[in-house]
């Protein structure tokens, strides 16, 4: 039997093709008014009213490519973190794609790129599209203040 | 079949039983013979029968050998000693730890051997107990106090917390729509329109003031369990106590409930510890050997005024006149010292006029804790004190922590909401009022040099075309700062939410709250600022 397919989700981040799995994505939302966070680094957006809960939104281009994302026509990925959930802007969301896991390359040049958020490559019409690891870049951005929330929290 | 809902269930009735236990316990150590025993018994029997249904061993075991106990104690057949009530007591404490055990994540028994092995031995008598009329009658009664529920009982429904928790979310959300509204409608200013809103608008005020009520507790779910901590600590300490409950059911929101315990707790403490005397001490001062500690729950208008009160030494002005002389306070040579001014000097860190270190409430920490606390929830407190007969702490709450008023501030585009809880007053930058005094920049408020904060600075901004020309003026405990920013938009009611905070400089805000249009606002908290 043949391994099941991973479905991705394609999107560009400075004019780039990078790709998640799409099981890690909840809803994807169009860019709306993000109020900044003083102090926060540049890899955080801001914060974004989602239907009445404040959900704060990272930046995955200041993140990956240092150049921050769109946010006239990008679109924020929401996804679950603990029992909320955390925007991850992007560029522009472009296609879902199905890929089986042998089509995943895991040699190629990364080293533009921390290993630590990245789970390989596949080639996407052509192109090379980048597969990240959304789960590790929320936890690389936000881990340190949610491990301090986990502690303090009563 | 879900025992992990029905766990719960026993946990929240268990707890019922257990506040009961401690306050016949409490009960039976003034007056042995009053009805605590009776009281105890009942408790008992109802944990033992609920454990067992859960197979909570330990739970059941030590319930059993405690009945076993109060039965011979009920029958008159062993009597009520010292030795008696120290291990009631301990048994108590062993009952709730044995039940948070056997209802936590990881169920397990709590080790009670030497316990019941204890209880056993002092249960022991000469004389055959005679198990058949004792049984007989626990049955009538049981049944007989069953159907006096069934018959009292008002109708409740039990509702998950959360559950209030998100409709108070709702509501929080939809006030803010209301205030958003009445600008609309204003601007637009249609009769038919302005009718409709008004009446919106007061439906919405009407559903706010219902489920306000829902959310009410009693106060004494939390002062419940002082009178068990008094009796410890005024045990420890060596001191005798008569310790008296007010106002048990004044109510108050759960949000806030669940926060005032813990000063109040302390206000106890440091009663016990440093105001009230040592019982020789009393006596030869010409006062009741047992001190009066009283606790008070009142309400007054849309707040609730705690009071701890006692008959002890009171503050001595001769440990605090310096203090405040040397804090510059009051001018040198003064030998009174007002109400405001004593709060001053004891809510500094650091301050303690005890003369010895001891575990029950420390030494220099205690009031400014509370001060800060009572604060921190929008609170205010007064002291007042007469040496050598007693001080009264009285603590100024509001309802509730959920929805609370806020002043609206922009700086350049941005909008900040400030709690009102701690602002003075508010007022426009007069010219010449912004000086530099040894390099920093202050507010020179009727001839009162005051630090001043830009905001616009505080958040990181550069300067841009927003023009500096409001302040906010705020006070927390004795410190006062000025906060400069753009322009003020005016009031409003915030629902306070919780964000992911990412760096370090979030810490200056409190949550976020959702503006009229939609937008997150950072709500700053002014204990960071000042």
């Amino acid at each position: 039997m043949p391994a099941p397919e991973r479905r991705l989700l394609l999107f560009d981040i400075a004019g780039k093709i990078f790709a998640c799995d799409m099981s890690a994505i909840r809803e994807i939302i169009p860019f709306q008014r993000v109020t900044r966070l003083p102090g926060a680094p540049s890899t955080v957006c801001g914060l974004i009213n989602l239907r009445g809960t404040i959900v704060t939104v990272l930046d995955l281009g200041a993140r990956i490519a240092k150049k921050p994302c769109d946010r006239e026509s990008g679109s924020i990925l929401l996804v679950p973190f603990g029992e909320k959930l955390i925007g991850i802007g992007v560029d522009e969301v472009r296609d879902l794609q199905s890929m089986r896991p042998d089509e995943l390359q895991k040699d190629g040049d990364l080293s533009a790129f921390d290993s630590g958020i990245i789970l390989g490559l596949a080639e996407v019409d052509g192109e090379l599209a980048v597969i990240l690891d959304i789960e590790a870049i929320v936890n690389d951005v936000l881990g340190k203040s949610a491990a301090a929330l986990e502690g303090g929290e009563s | 079949m879900d025992t992990s809902g029905y766990a719960k269930l026993f946990l929240t009735e268990s707890r019922e039983h257990l506040v009961e236990i401690n306050n016949a316990l409490l009960a039976l150590e003034r007056d042995a013979n009053s009805d605590a025993v009776d009281e105890l018994f009942r408790a008992v029997h109802s944990i033992k029968g609920m454990s067992g249904a859960m197979g909570y061993k330990s739970v059941t075991e030590l319930s059993h050998e405690l009945e076993n106990l109060l039965d011979k104690l009920r029958n008159g057949k062993i009597l009520v000693t010292t030795q008696v009530m120290d291990t009631l007591f301990t048994s108590s404490d062993a009952l709730e730890t044995a039940i948070s055990l056997a209802t936590s994540d990881k169920p397990r028994d709590l080790i009670v051997n030497t316990l019941v092995d204890q209880l056993r031995e002092l249960a022991q008598e000469p004389e055959e107990p005679q198990t058949f009329t004792a049984e007989f009658q626990v049955l009538a009664e049981t049944k007989g106090a069953a159907q006096a529920k069934a018959e009292h009982a008002p109708r409740h429904v039990r509702i998950d917390a959360r559950r209030l928790d998100n409709l108070m979310n709702a509501v929080g959300e939809l006030v803010i729509v209301r205030d958003r509204l009445t600008l609309i409608s204003a601007q637009i200013d249609d009769p038919s329109l302005s009718e409709a809103t008004l009446k919106a608008s007061q439906l919405i005020g009407n559903l706010q003031n219902e489920i306000m009520t829902i959310r009410m507790l009693p106060v004494w779910q939390v002062f419940d369990r002082f009178p068990r901590v008094v009796r410890d600590t005024a045990h420890l300490l060596g001191k005798r106590v008569e310790f008296i409950i007010e106002g048990k059911e004044i109510e108050l929101d759960r949000s806030m409930l669940e926060e005032m315990g813990e000063p109040v707790l302390h206000l106890l403490r440091n009663a016990l510890d440093h105001g009230i005397e040592l019982p020789e001490e009393r006596v030869a001062k010409d006062k009741p050997a047992v001190a009066r500690l009283t606790l008070t729950a009142e309400r007054d208008r849309s707040t609730v005024l705690i009071r701890v009160s006692d008959d002890g030494r009171g503050i001595d002005p001769d440990l605090v006149l310096p203090r405040a002389i040397e804090l510059g306070l009051i001018e040198e040579g003064t030998t009174t010292l007002s109400d405001e001014d004593l709060i001053r000097v004891i809510s500094r860190p650091g301050f303690s006029t005890a003369k010895k270190i001891t575990d029950i409430s420390g030494r220099g920490v205690g009031f400014d804790i509370v001060a800060t606390r009572v604060r921190a929830l929008g609170g205010s407190l007064e002291v007042r004190s007469v040496p050598g007969r007693g001080t009264t702490v009285t603590l100024r709450l509001p309802l509730t922590l959920a929805i609370s008023r806020a002043l609206l501030a922009r700086v350049e585009e941005e909008v900040y909401a400030i709690p009102l809880t701690h602002i003075v007053e508010t007022f426009s930058l007069a010219p010449g009022m912004l000086q530099h005094v040894k390099g920093r920049e202050v507010l020179v408020i009727r001839d009162e040099p005051v630090p001043a904060i830009r905001l616009r600075d505080r958040v990181g901004l550069q300067k841009g075309n927003g023009q500096s020309s409001q302040v906010v003026l705020m006070e927390l405990a004795d410190r006062r700062a000025g906060l400069v920013v753009d322009e003020f938009l005016g009031q409003q009611e915030i629902v306070m939410k919780q964000f992911d905070a990412v760096g370090e400089d979030s810490s200056l805000f409190s949550g976020a709250t959702i503006l009229g249009d939609g937008a997150p606002a950072l709500i700053i908290d002014p204990t960071t600022l000042v």
